[in-house]
């Protein structure tokens, strides 16, 4: 192997449901995503959970020390399972995340994981973008772009991640470089499954709409749809991010309606976001691809289709993992800041010039 | 490449989807009447006041004079009082 050639990266994220963490390898040299690996996931105990809950929106003190335990506690034991591991990118667990006060936390000391794992550590990815004025996510905006790549697209297109809040990249993979002018676009288009899991949980004491029925069954109310179309986020141009309590008249605007329309119409909203979304793009997409949750309710989908001008799939439809994809994003992403190549750009976090953010431990 | 259906699994869904598609586009028609922070979208464009530069008779070169006269009559008049 040279030192820029392909070698096995493990990554691993611990997303904000703090459910638990994934970590995933992959076989890359930074710039193309050769293979996909081995994959894990490590849940969380109902203490650890509480411990990582008191630490929210706090970037030091005593909650703080003891969730970073928690968190190097978890991750040593997942990762240390893997074989093969050339180098290993540490995401670690987001406490507190306000960019425009130049301020974010992910804690975890990569330096203590790296002593653990006896491997080189990757972490602290997003501090840098933040320092020089980027909103420092999303970041996984470059690996959609390798993934594109490797899926041999030669047209626009763009992934659509589902979580609470949906975002979108929208890339050129005909452009040579992420980085580049005018190969990504990323931003947040409005909510995703959110308000749908919290009327579900409140109302109907379920998690979410299992299997999209009732967002099957019911019925769009138009005219709730229209006024919640009318936010001026829809049309403020990108980039954008959305505070999750933005859209908190829209879940009150569904309080009449009956559990299946009201679902229905949170749904629609979110695909019509999308659509009004997919407007800012510099060109249509020829194809967009859906990651998190949202993905697997199938009614959310069949709206997307309905109301999208371009192919929508899964992104288990073209082989990709979509419950590790943000794992193996970090994994990626590590490699590019071991090679000192860019992590974000202007057109993914905002960040005036393209940049590397990322601290590298050796394990010594 | 799988292939890919742009279909709907509900056929009940086509009307209500037809129907988004309306309010979508009313969205973005709107946008692009009332606003120019739309991408893509066209705006009038915006024209600056013509300015026209008068020259003055006098000139630059009299106003100082006029200027040095009012001075020295300012002058005589506090001296002589």
């Amino acid at each position: 192997m040279t030192a820029d050639g392909a070698i096995w990266v493990l990554g691993a994220m611990s997303g904000t449901s703090l459910d638990g963490v994934d970590a995933a390898m992959v076989l890359t040299d930074g710039v193309q995503v050769l293979d996909f690996g081995a994959s894990g996931y490590r849940a969380y105990s109902d203490a650890e959970r509480e411990v990582l809950q008191a630490a929210l929106g706090l970037e030091k003190g005593p909650e703080v020390d003891a969730a970073a335990d928690v968190i190097l506690t978890a991750h040593t034991e997942l990762l240390s399972g893997f074989e093969g591991v050339d180098l290993v990118g540490f995401h670690g667990q987001t406490t507190l995340h306000v960019p425009d006060e130049g301020r974010t936390c992910q804690i975890g000391n990569g330096a203590e994981l790296a002593r653990r794992l006896k491997c080189p550590v990757v972490w602290d990815f997003r501090s840098a973008d933040v320092s020089l004025g980027g909103q420092g996510a999303p970041l996984a905006p470059f690996y959609h772009f390798a993934l594109a790549k490797r899926l041999g697209l030669d047209a626009p297109m763009a992934f659509l991640n589902i979580g609470g809040v949906a975002n979108i990249t929208w890339l050129d993979p005909r452009m040579a470089d992420a980085a580049g002018h005018g190969a990504c676009l990323a931003f947040d288009t409005g909510p995703g499954n959110a308000l749908i899991d919290d009327l579900c949980r409140t109302r109907l004491g379920q998690p979410m709409d299992r299997d999209g029925g009732l967002t099957r069954t019911g019925d769009v109310d138009d005219a709730t749809l229209g006024a919640f179309l009318s936010d001026l986020f829809f049309t403020a141009p990108p980039p954008k991010s959305l505070d999750r309590d933005h859209f908190a008249a829209w879940r009150s605007a569904v309080v009449p309606l009956s559990d299946a329309d009201a679902v229905a119409t949170l749904a629609a909203g979110t695909a019509s976001a999308v659509a009004l979304g997919i407007e800012h793009c510099p060109t249509p997409p020829c194809q967009i691809l859906v990651t998190g949750g949202g993905r697997k309710n199938p009614g959310l989908m069949e709206m997307l289709a309905g109301v999208l001008d371009c192919p929508v799939a899964a992104v288990e439809d073209f082989e990709l993992d979509g419950d590790m994809l943000e794992a193996q994003a970090f994994a990626y992403l590590a490699r590019r800041v071991q090679r000192g190549l860019a992590t974000s750009a202007s057109g993914t976090t905002g960040v005036a010039a393209p940049i590397g953010g990322g601290t590298i431990s050796d394990g010594r | 490449m799988p292939v890919l259906s742009d279909g709907f699994a509900a056929g009940s869904r086509i009307n209500g989807c037809a129907a988004m598609k309306k309010i979508i586009l009313a969205v973005v028609v709107s946008a692009m009447t009332t606003s120019s922070a739309w991408a893509g979208g066209l705006s009038e464009p915006v024209l600056e006041p013509e300015v026209i530069v008068q020259e003055s008779k006098a000139g630059k070169k009299g106003g100082y004079v006029i200027e040095l006269a009012l001075l020295a009559v300012l002058a005589m008049i506090i001296e002589n009082n």
